[in-house]
């Protein structure tokens, strides 16, 4: 799991039930709202009916991206979890997501930053890519150089996941 | 991996977002009702909930940039990284990318990151410690030397060989 099921889990019921909650309130509060606007009872009641639907709508649309991100992060985990090497280029889980990479890069970021989803992040040595790793705290237990047995090509792997020579293709065990 | 704790007290504080979006938006219900709290005192409150709440939120975004920096700075094996490199990776330009990562240091949220400029103008993050860190290793397979931050796994500059024996 690339995600905090927990986090995410919790966060789209919780959303869930704002928007169905929310639903018939807006529904009631744009009736008032043409009543209102209908028998020409401007004043008190009309600000009070305009302010409560500034509100609802703002949590409304802000429950409805909520659902929406956690619905993305989960798809995201869904793609990393089915990659063997741990290395997949952005623009594939953008044009499978379908939507521009840029918009694809802004949200996970914001994922990634609000731990969302873990273990993963842009590539630094190529930034095209998304790498996993297994979560370790230390350089030394992500990353170990070493030697194909085949070919006998230096590599460097990341443990715990599979890795393959860069030269022959060949499996490396970790 | 390189976040302080500050990072955690950010993330606690930021339940309290919550209880303040109920506050804000339990004051602003009673104000419509009743103008009689129309007063200097419920505005003043307003303003001081509203004040709170944008605090929160900025110290969130601070929180949340340091997090995705520590997990990028995780996977440079080699420990340090060229700015551009994370400026092509986020999109963002260098120069607001510096601010971001000085912000974070500012709020003591990133520990072991320094940023290097050298001489020729390339900024430079150094992970674990600015320059005292590196020292001259010989590859045990060509003998060419490299240098080398401790705690970073680190190759052959030349053949590519492990410099671990």
């Amino acid at each position: 799991m690339y995600y905090e099921v927990a986090k995410i889990r919790s966060k789209k019921i919780l959303c869930s039930i704002i928007i169905a909650l929310l639903t018939p309130f807006v529904a009631i509060l744009g009736i008032l709202l043409l009543y209102v606007l209908l028998t020409h009872n401007e004043g008190e009641a009309l600000n009070a009916v305009l302010a409560f639907l500034f509100v609802t709508v703002i949590i409304y649309i802000r429950s409805i991206r909520q659902v929406k991100r956690a619905h993305i992060v989960q798809r995201i985990n869904h793609m990393l979890e089915q990659d063997e090497d741990g290395l997949i280029p952005i623009a594939d889980i953008a044009q499978q997501l379908g939507m521009e990479q840029r918009h694809f890069l802004r949200i996970f970021i914001d994922a990634v930053g609000k731990a969302q989803l873990r273990r993963c992040s842009i590539y630094p040595e190529d930034p095209t890519y998304i790498i996993l790793d297994n979560g370790s705290l230390k350089i030394k237990e992500r990353f170990r150089a070493t030697h194909c047995k085949v070919c006998g090509a230096a590599n460097v792997i990341r443990l715990g996941l599979d890795e393959h020579c860069k030269y022959c293709g060949s499996k490396i065990e970790s | 991996m390189y976040l302080t704790w500050g990072y955690k007290i950010y993330r606690f504080f930021g339940i309290i977002g919550i209880y303040l979006w109920a506050a804000i938006l339990l004051f602003f219900s009673f104000g419509i009702f009743s103008k009689e709290l129309w007063h200097f005192d419920y505005f003043f409150a307003m303003f001081i909930l509203i004040s709170m709440w944008s605090v929160h939120l900025y110290l969130l975004w601070v929180a949340k940039k340091a997090k995705f920096f520590s997990d990028f700075f995780g996977n440079c094996r080699e420990g340090f990284i060229q700015l551009r490199v994370l400026s092509t990776a986020i999109g963002a330009c260098e120069e607001e990318l510096l601010k971001e990562i000085k912000r974070c240091q500012k709020h003591h949220l990133l520990k072991k990151v320094h940023i290097v400029t050298d001489h020729v103008k390339y900024t430079t993050i150094r992970l674990n410690g600015p320059i005292d860190s590196y020292r001259i290793k010989r590859c045990p397979k060509c003998g060419a030397k490299n240098h080398v931050i401790d705690g970073f796994v680190t190759t052959c500059e030349y053949c590519h060989g492990s410099l671990d024996k």
